[in-house]
């Protein structure tokens, strides 16, 4: 236990940061480990909960990387005032401590994941941490690999050991993907920030962005009902009510990204022609219709503005949008004509 | 329930306590003392020796060295 304390007491104090999380996660995946269930010892979970009570470890760890980024930015600042270029290889730069700056954010960021899962989300990062995590990370980061690597911490898919217990045994241990965030956390990360132009450049979007963008939409519309997917086919059942359809339109659209943009348009495309059987014929057609309308009210607009670079672009965008759901209409890819109101051909359009 | 046992419960009872005086847990606990404080001296960010043993690959040897006799 000493050297558990000796681990918090330098991540409170913000030093020698990896090593002390080394530490720490060996000492309290040990406690599962090595604790049979009479002894009456404390379990990894009951040893994270009460880490969380009395210390409020997941606000120490975000001090630690808000700490860690200030001193990365004052490291470079100095390097500036030296005249001196900024390292080549950042990743296995040492900014502050003794140990290299890639593996320092990943111990960090691996911390908070070993808390939440091994805590079964009795310890959660909190939405309010996220914006603190997004703004050191994806907005402000240092370098464009802190941003990849935070955006592989969010998009990575994780799994855990599940073995139900029924009539008296327990059943074949089968494997459940499992977010790291709690429902509100989620909601918050895909409303607040993730559909936020304040805090997301749509223009701007790097391929992981859009793909966290994707994830997060997919998740948070289906876990309210609004569509229904297996594998990768969607079916919408609650298309007036989904979220994040602006943002989706507008990566479609004003995305320099080309992977991020098609993704997106396809997506967009595939959400207004899969709607699912209670929608009727006529409710079908409108929301086909609306599109259309849709797209050519943006391509009137686009042709009222100053004519640049971004906005035939932009046209373009639209016109790609418009020859997608047209193609996928009645095209060489045909959606089933289950989905296609009766007799309805795009010239109707 | 052992002693250890109720010892550990009692540093997780009063966690800030226990911060300001972690050297009395250590002792009471019996943990394994030799060797433990010199490679949890070389991991820290105050450690200062020669050239060749301020550098990364002898904390990463001091890390698994610690992790293989904690576990």
């Amino acid at each position: 236990m000493f050297y558990l304390l000796a681990c918090l007491s330098n991540l409170r104090a913000g030093t020698s940061l990896y090593p002390s999380i080394v530490v720490a996660l060996c000492i309290l995946e040990g406690l599962d480990a090595s604790r049979d269930d009479d002894s009456g010892g404390l379990s990894t979970k009951k040893a994270i909960c009460v880490l969380e009570q009395q210390l409020g470890l997941v606000s120490v760890i975000l001090g630690d990387i808000t700490n860690y980024d200030s001193q990365v930015k004052e490291a470079l600042k100095q390097l500036v005032r030296k005249g001196k270029s900024p390292p080549e290889k950042v990743e296995s730069y040492v900014f502050a401590g003794r140990t290299e700056h890639q593996p320092t954010l990943e111990k960090l960021l691996e911390v908070l994941e070993f808390l939440v899962l091994n805590s079964n989300w009795a310890v959660s990062i909190k939405a309010e941490n996220l914006d603190t995590l997004w703004k050191i990370f994806v907005l402000y980061p240092n370098f464009t690999s802190d941003q990849t690597l935070f955006l592989q911490f969010l998009n990575k898919k994780r799994q855990r050991q599940v073995r139900n217990y029924e009539a008296g045994a327990y059943s074949k241990s089968h494997y459940q993907e499992v977010s790291l965030f709690t429902p509100p956390e989620q909601k918050h990360l895909f409303t607040q920030i993730l559909c936020n132009p304040t805090f997301v450049d749509y223009s701007k979007l790097t391929t992981g962005l859009s793909k966290c963008f994707h994830t997060y939409f997919k998740l948070i519309n289906r876990e309210h009902g609004f569509i229904q997917q297996q594998r990768k086919k969607i079916e919408v059942t609650k298309f007036e009510d989904m979220i994040g359809m602006d943002s989706l339109w507008q990566i479609s659209i004003d995305s320099e990204n080309e992977r991020a943009r098609d993704e997106s348009r396809e997506l967009l495309v595939d959400i207004h022609l899969r709607l699912d059987q209670s929608y009727e014929q006529a409710a079908r057609r409108g929301i086909m219709e609306a599109f259309v309308d849709r797209s050519m009210q943006m391509l009137l607009d686009t042709s009222k503005e100053p004519r640049s670079e971004v906005t035939e672009r932009k046209s373009l965008n639209v016109i790609n949008v418009l020859a997608e759901f047209l193609d996928r209409y009645e095209g060489r890819k045909p959606i089933k004509p289950d989905y296609k109101p009766a007799g309805m051909h795009y010239t109707h359009f | 329930m052992s002693e250890a046992v109720k010892k550990d419960n009692r540093v997780f009872t009063d966690l800030k306590a226990s911060l300001e005086n972690p050297e009395s847990v250590s002792l009471a606990q019996g943990e394994k003392l030799y060797g433990l404080p010199v490679l949890w001296g070389i991991m820290q960010d105050s450690y200062q020796s020669a050239a060749e043993l301020a550098g990364h690959e002898i904390l990463r040897v001091a890390l698994e060295s610690m992790c293989h006799l904690l576990s």
